[in-house]
């Protein structure tokens, strides 16, 4: 006997995702997905970041990661409300995951939410969380090759992050080329260059303006 | 590596078909995977196999099937519909364009067999305890 389903399989995933979406909605709270691979400066990036929005924004994080709670332990060290999901080996985190940990942060009536994926430039793409937009971060001593040999993340994201800026002379990175790369992957999304020191207040503005507006950008995955 | 939590779904979704249809053996599954998705053939083939233990209605002869779907891209400024993995237009260079296909996961569909109704019927009444 044979049996036509013709049944997407992401479907089981996109399902939860959009239960988290209506949730995230219904609390007014706007959340950014945060992808990249291991050391590319992701949990730096929210330090940096956190204690320019929460000037604005009762913001919170929820952290993804395969073993341990030292990233969110960093986080917690700055007063900001955290909770960690530790993935047991898996490498991204799923719909049903963040659904716990939007659960837990109900009490504290967020506003901006943070979700830090385990970092993975390939699995995290294909999981839509329910999240209103995807940061992704890349650093310079990754290598610039990155984004073409991993189009899949490249492409899903909205907004670019390339951090550790001030090792570009000391790495093959080519800014220009990688800019380039990024725009032949999808028009129009900005690139925030960051460095120690700089260009951290741009990409905070770009986040503001998103949340503020309650900015969705349409589910790809 | 996430294909073993795909192909876990694919087989929690064919165990609910395969309940519903009487069905007490898959013998064939048929996947259709875009190339453009993350999920690679090799590794659910893996994963296939390293699953197919744990489900008395898969055996040893059980086979999985992977269609791959070739990546389309439409570009809405020259309207060129072809190949193209990235999102840049191939012929006019433009980045206004659409992946039409190529990033799918589907369950096509199942073969199996059927449950034969036994030679003998359940009985309509339990049977009486007698009066022992």
């Amino acid at each position: 006997m044979h049996v036509d389903l013709h049944q997407d399989v992401w479907a089981l995933n996109n399902s939860e995702g959009n239960h988290n979406r209506e949730w995230l909605d219904d609390h007014k709270m706007w959340a950014v997905n945060i992808m990249g691979s291991p050391g590319a400066g992701k949990t730096t990036l929210l330090e940096h970041l956190l204690p320019i929005l929460r000037k604005d924004f009762h913001v919170g994080v929820i952290e993804g990661d395969v073993a341990t709670s030292k990233d969110a332990l960093r986080i917690s060290a700055l007063g900001i409300p955290v909770i960690q999901l530790e993935t047991q080996g898996v490498c991204h985190l799923d719909g049903r995951m963040v659904k716990s940990g939007l659960r837990a942060l109900e009490p504290l009536h967020l506003d901006l939410l943070f979700i830090e994926n385990v970092g993975n430039l390939v699995c995290p793409a294909d999981f839509y969380l329910g999240e209103h937009a995807r940061l992704g971060v890349l650093s310079t001593v990754e290598g610039g090759d990155k984004i073409v040999k991993y189009p899949t993340l490249f492409r899903r994201i909205n907004a670019l992050a390339i951090t550790k800026t001030d090792l570009l002379p000391f790495t093959d990175f080519d800014m220009d080329q990688a800019s380039k790369d990024f725009a032949s992957l999808g028009a129009g999304r900005p690139l925030f260059p960051l460095s120690k020191n700089e260009g951290i207040s741009d990409l905070a503005q770009w986040i503001r303006n998103m949340a503020l507006n309650m900015s969705t950008t349409e589910q790809d995955v | 590596m996430h294909e073993a939590g795909l192909m876990a779904s694919v087989l929690e979704i064919i165990d609910q078909s395969r309940v519903e249809n009487n069905i007490r053996r898959v013998t064939e599954i048929t996947l259709k995977v875009g190339v453009l998705n993350g999920a690679l053939p090799d590794a659910l083939q893996f994963a296939f196999d390293a699953l197919r233990s744990e489900y008395v209605w898969l055996d040893a002869s059980s086979v999985l099937r992977i269609e791959s779907v070739p990546a389309i891209l439409l570009c809405f400024e020259c309207q060129y519909q072809g190949p193209g993995s990235e999102m840049t237009c191939p012929a006019c260079q433009s980045v206004l364009t659409q992946l039409i296909q190529g990033e799918e996961f589907d369950i096509v569909g199942f073969d199996g067999e059927v449950d034969e109704p036994s030679k003998y019927p359940a009985l309509q009444e339990p049977l009486g305890r007698g009066g022992h």
